[in-house]
């Protein structure tokens, strides 16, 4: 039997193992790098097993269980349930492990304590030496192998007979046999490099923080956490970092976190779709803004990408000149962004000589460095227009599904890219004529030669910078597939021209020349752009873009600049979003399916309830949907029910009873507990954020909020303000209270919503030394603080203040959402379910803290929830609170 | 001790898988609960219908845990399968030589692994594409004989089947070949629906 291990494979330890444990006559070979694996269907790290009938295994597992099998070890239940384990639960959990341990140095082996812990219940419950009974079987090698290379190193900080298990593998004759030929020094390279390759382990399901706000919630908080947040608490304003506010132009400061930020350049010619906004400028604004609060210093550019072919069929159906489309459609985008808010520092445009001066340079130098290409291609020629076809202008048949109306680049029914000549009776988009096939030079970028670069650049920005998962996933893929030079010219008129002797009619490709409007737009920024773009020892770079942009920015781009030799800030943070559907179905321009900037614009919907909703359903991790009739829900019970609400009570009962001063405070325990909560969530929202979780970070404000309203809720200071004297202080320290987590609040949403956070900030007069985020809650409105108006009932903040936070009305031209029924929440029924949550909660706070036996407990966090569930609705809120839709 | 593990209230992770697990139930994920798939099997094994449904746990929609008289309970659905296959006393359903054992093992780890979990589009059009391979010389999944590893995959790919369109059915064709075979094989479909496939190819040109 011929068995083929890849050098470098985290499965090859097992099947050697196995094979030397059951004493299978195999004969092992290492497949080189590159050699086709021996069946379509096996990965090529996979290991591969060609039996005597020529049928080729390619799961480990089942490899090791023929090694058995054949010598007479039938498989049992236990062994079948150990091997369906640990393909399902362990490997995942392992590989993860592995992964973190090789790639990001730390350890292990905190990772694998639910899979060990599994394996140690089993050990004990069973009392055998072996997993599956008292020899050694299938299922110990299985185990064992995948457990080695994480554990070898570190001791288990595991009970006895885990340990013994363990020990008494390891020290077999045939596991030491198999990882001394297997886990040689020079194979642990290939293994990282193997790891990083594979598909970054997934996370559970249903298990990404802001899925967990009952989690946090229900979470004993220490009396240590409370202490830290009474002591934060009594610093005040003092100890809030003064906000840095650069001068203009903004420029890279030593010694400082120096913050380039820049979204994917939105194609001119189009008008942008909320999926456009969403994928890129929206969510790297509400990063930008977030550095800014940080006091990082922070430059945030983008601009409109506008030469291409694109560009001049445009032209050419609207009659006017490239230059004038440009113009026209610039300003449409500008406009837009200028209405949702975006924060750019300069908004620019790729059509600028600085452009041309830079695109050339950067040209001129891989030219110089021998990663510039020529060769033959065989084009499209229209003899009555006199020109060589760019791809958009020829249509023809599509040659994989017969489409009548395909474009030269892609088929718009199938989706497939196509070669423009192998169109089937092509014509000219112009002239309607029949071009011909005609060679012609074209320049290429050697990405071949530049991978060499490319490799040691990516792993260390891997190690050290935070990209999503599907920029990884994408770029590791690309590079899988080999790169090939591509061709970076264009027969077009409408481009920067290649400035090289035979090729000077011809024009760069917009996708070699577009990632350089970053730089040429930065140029007409500012003179100092390269102080910026040429410093990567000083500047973080963090690129924004929808998944489909991620090939261009994490390889073919860095490619070009890594081939200059010019010392070019690299991006470190790659950014990328899914993609946004509409209600069930795409966004699609040409089919007029969607909702694009101008009509948000024309609903009537505010800018920032756009935002909000928009940055709520943010495709962060998988793609999600804009549907009209969950953004009404979303606006009434998060926005109006929970946040617009608690801030406005805060607020209002300041003024209505202590004549708007901030009353004196005496805090209690339950007090403290409230500060702990908000520090917990508050720790959170700059834990996500920092890794751009724009969605996840959203959650832990509105958390606040629900903690604040809670909080309230149970204090009733309406009540107690006509009370006795006691109760007339309590009043007083929980309105002050919550008027500070609704100054904290008003902070927090700025990045979300500007508007609104600017409108919170004004009523409550918040300080403007403390519109800057720390990573603490701190008292910024002191006792006798004075706020300023603040609207009585919280219909008047929902439809004057507050930055005009409106139901929204569907545009006309839709069907209108259907919203389920609601009836006024009942204020009785409200305060009655609150009370009763409070003591539900209170009493699952004394048996945990008692440790009573679990079933107990257990029932009782049953009728807590279904408690909280009632409330919610009696709300007017999803009872699932805002743990987004289910998901499909 | 899996099934307590998911009970206990005292760490922060147990109270997430707990809350892990509420949210699940109830939850329809791809069509086709694990749980479900095993009590087909059941029909499907006991023709005569003597003998008692055993009882069929979740801990979680991915992962049933069966309840047997002896001993603890039965966790995964491979494990189930197999138990009930020997059960019934038809062990030739997971194989009659050593080869073709491991062949249907895998085949079942596969069904498991990339199959039903909660899969992305693309990880769907991935499997086709490899099944379509590999059945391209195959009648059955693990060769000439009809075995678990069939039963489960069609359990597992029929939400995807009855969604393809009638081009993808073609592009799949070796998968739409073997699906259609399997979903006329006795007893096997039950309450699923009929998977509706052309016999005459519509799109010639497709690749």
């Amino acid at each position: 039997m011929r068995l083929r291990v890849a050098a470098g494979s985290p499965a090859a330890l097992k099947v050697v193992a196995a094979a030397h444990c059951a004493g299978a006559p195999v004969q092992l070979c290492w497949a080189e790098p590159g050699e086709p694996p021996p069946s379509p269907l096996c990965p090529p790290w996979a290991p591969a097993l060609q039996l005597e009938s020529g049928a080729v295994l390619f799961s480990p597992n089942a490899i090791c269980q023929y090694f058995f099998l054949r010598r007479g070890e039938q498989p049992t239940d236990l062994t079948t349930q150990w091997l369906e384990w640990e393909a399902t639960e362990l490997q995942p959990a392992a590989l993860a492990a592995l992964y973190a341990h090789l790639v990001h140095g730390r350890t292990g082996v905190e990772a694998l304590g639910e899979p060990l812990g599994h394996i140690e219940r089993s050990l004990v419950g069973r009392g055998t030496a072996y997993l599956a009974g008292d020899t050694e079987s299938v299922a110990d090698v299985v185990v064992w192998s995948t457990l080695f290379p994480v554990l070898r190193d570190e001791a288990i900080p595991a009970a006895e007979p885990l340990q013994s298990w363990f020990r008494s593998m390891t020290f077999s004759e045939a596991c030491r046999n198999a990882a001394d030929t297997v886990l040689l020094p020079r194979h642990l390279q290939e293994f990282t490099a193997c790891l990083q390759k594979l598909p970054l382990p997934r996370p559970p399901p249903d298990t990404a923080p802001g899925c967990e706000e009952d989690d946090v919630s229900e979470r004993a908080l220490t009396e240590e956490d409370m202490a830290a947040a009474v002591d934060a608490w009594t610093r005040g304003a003092a100890a809030l970092p003064k906000p840095w506010r650069p001068p203009k132009p903004v420029l890279p400061v030593e010694g400082m976190r120096n913050v380039l930020i820049t979204s994917a350049l939105p194609y001119v010619n189009n008008v942008p779709h909320l999926g456009n906004i969403i994928g890129c400028v929206l969510s790297a604004d509400a990063f930008a803004r977030y550095c800014r609060l940080r006091n990082w210093n922070t430059l945030y550019v983008c601009g409109t990408d506008e030469y291409g072919t694109a560009t001049e069929t445009k032209a050419v159906e609207e009659g006017l000149t490239p230059r004038e489309i440009c113009d026209k459609y610039h300003a449409v985008h500008a406009d837009i962004y200028r209405w949702f808010d975006i924060s750019f520092d300069y908004f620019g445009r790729t059509t600028t000589p600085q452009q041309t001066v830079i695109s050339q340079d950067i040209f001129q130098r891989l030219q110089a460095h021998g990663f510039v290409l020529q060769d033959t291609v065989q084009q499209l020629h229209c003899a009555s227009c006199q020109r060589f076809l760019a791809d958009r202008f020829v249509e023809g048949i599509c040659p994989f599904c017969s489409y009548q109306e395909a474009r030269g680049d892609q088929c718009d029914k199938c989706g497939k890219l196509i070669n423009a000549v192998e169109l089937k009776t092509p014509r000219c988009k112009l002239c309607s004529g029949s071009p011909t096939v005609r060679p012609t030079q074209h320049l290429f970028l050697d990405l071949p030669k530049l991978e060499e670069r490319l490799q040691p650049w990516l792993e260390n920005c891997w190690a050290t910078g935070n990209w999503t998962a599907n920029a990884r996933y994408i770029t590791r893929s690309w590079i899988r597939d080999g790169l090939r030079p591509r061709c970076i010219t264009r027969d077009l008129q409408w481009g920067t021209p290649v400035p090289l002797d035979g090729f000077r009619d011809k024009v760069f490709y917009v996708w070699f020349d577009a990632p350089i409007g970053y730089l040429s737009i930065t140029a007409n920024y500012t003179e100092h752009w390269e102080r910026w773009w040429k410093n990567p020892q000083q500047v973080e770079l963090y690129n924004f873009m929808a998944k489909d942009n991620v090939p261009f920015h994490s390889v073919v781009f860095p490619c070009s600049l890594l081939g200059t030799d010019d010392n070019y800030t690299l991006v470190n943070h790659l950014i990328a979003t899914e993609y946004l559907n509409y209600e069930d179905g795409k966004f699609s321009k040409s089919r007029g399916v969607g909702v694009f900037g101008d009509m948000a614009k024309d609903t009537g919907i505010a800018a920032d309830v756009w935002r909000f909703y928009l940055l709520y359903v943010r495709p962060e991790g998988q793609d999600s949907a804009f549907s009209w009739g969950d953004l009404m829900l979303k606006n009434n019970s998060e926005l109006l029910n929970n946040l617009g609400n608690f801030i406005n009570r805060a607020g209002m009962f300041v003024c209505k009873f202590f004549g708007s001063a901030v009353p004196p405070m005496v805090l209690t325990p339950d007090d403290h507990r409230l500060l702990a909560r908000v520090t917990v969530e508050l720790r959170q929202y700059h834990q996500l954020l920092e890794r751009v979780r724009i969605r996840d970070a959203l959650r832990c404000v509105l958390n606040i909020s629900r903690h604040g309203n809670q909080y309230i809720q149970v204090n009733e200071p309406w009540k107690r303000i006509k009370g006795g004297e006691e109760d007339r202080q309590r009043a007083g320290t929980v309105t002050g209270v919550a008027v500070n987590v609704a100054a904290l609040l008003a902070v927090l949403v700025q990045p979300y919503m500007p508007t609104v956070s600017a409108a919170i900030q004004a009523q409550l007069c918040v300080p403007p030394e403390c519109s800057v985020l720390s990573h603490i809650f701190t008292c910024t409105l002191p006792p006798g603080h004075r706020v300023g108006t603040v609207w009585g009932q919280h219909r008047g903040w929902r439809e004057e203040g507050g930055g005009g936070v409106k139901p929204p009305i569907p545009p006309p031209q839709l069907d209108p959402p259907s919203v389920p029924g609601k009836t006024p929440p009942d204020p009785s029924r409200i305060q009655e379910l609150t009370e009763q949550v409070a003591k539900q909660g209170n009493c699952v706070r004394q048996l945990k803290a008692s440790g009573s036996d679990r079933a107990r407990i257990d029932s009782e966090v049953g009728k807590l929830l279904a408690l909280k569930r009632e409330l919610a609705l009696a709300q007017n809120m999803s009872p699932d609170g805002p743990r987004g839709k289910g998901k499909k | 001790s899996r099934c307590l593990g998911i009970l206990k209230l005292t760490g922060k992770h147990n109270v997430l898988q707990i809350e892990r697990q509420r949210k699940l139930e109830g939850k329809i994920v791809w069509g086709v609960g694990e749980g479900q798939v095993c009590g087909s099997l059941w029909r499907l094994l006991s023709e005569e219908n003597t003998r008692k449904k055993p009882t069929v746990h979740f801990l979680s929609a991915f992962i049933p845990i069966l309840q047997t008289n002896s001993g603890p309970g039965l966790t995964g659905l491979i494990t189930i399968a197999s138990h009930l296959v020997k059960q019934a006393k038809k062990e030739q359903l997971l194989g009659s030589s050593a080869e073709e054992k491991a062949v249907v093992h895998q085949w079942l780890e596969y069904r498991v692994t990339q199959v039903g979990r909660q899969s992305s589009r693309e990880d769907t059009r991935t499997v086709l594409k490899d099944l379509n391979a590999h059945l391209e010389d195959k009648v059955y999944l693990a060769g000439n004989s009809f075995t678990l590893a069939d039963i489960l995959m069609y359990y597992g790919l029929h939400h995807v089947m009855v969604d393809l369109t009638v081009q993808e059915k073609e592009i799949y064709l070796n998968v739409s070949r073997w699906f259609n075979h399997i979903q006329h094989y006795p007893g096997v479909r039950q309450h699923l629906t009929n998977v509706i496939f052309i016999k005459n190819r519509l799109y010639t040109s497709a690749h």
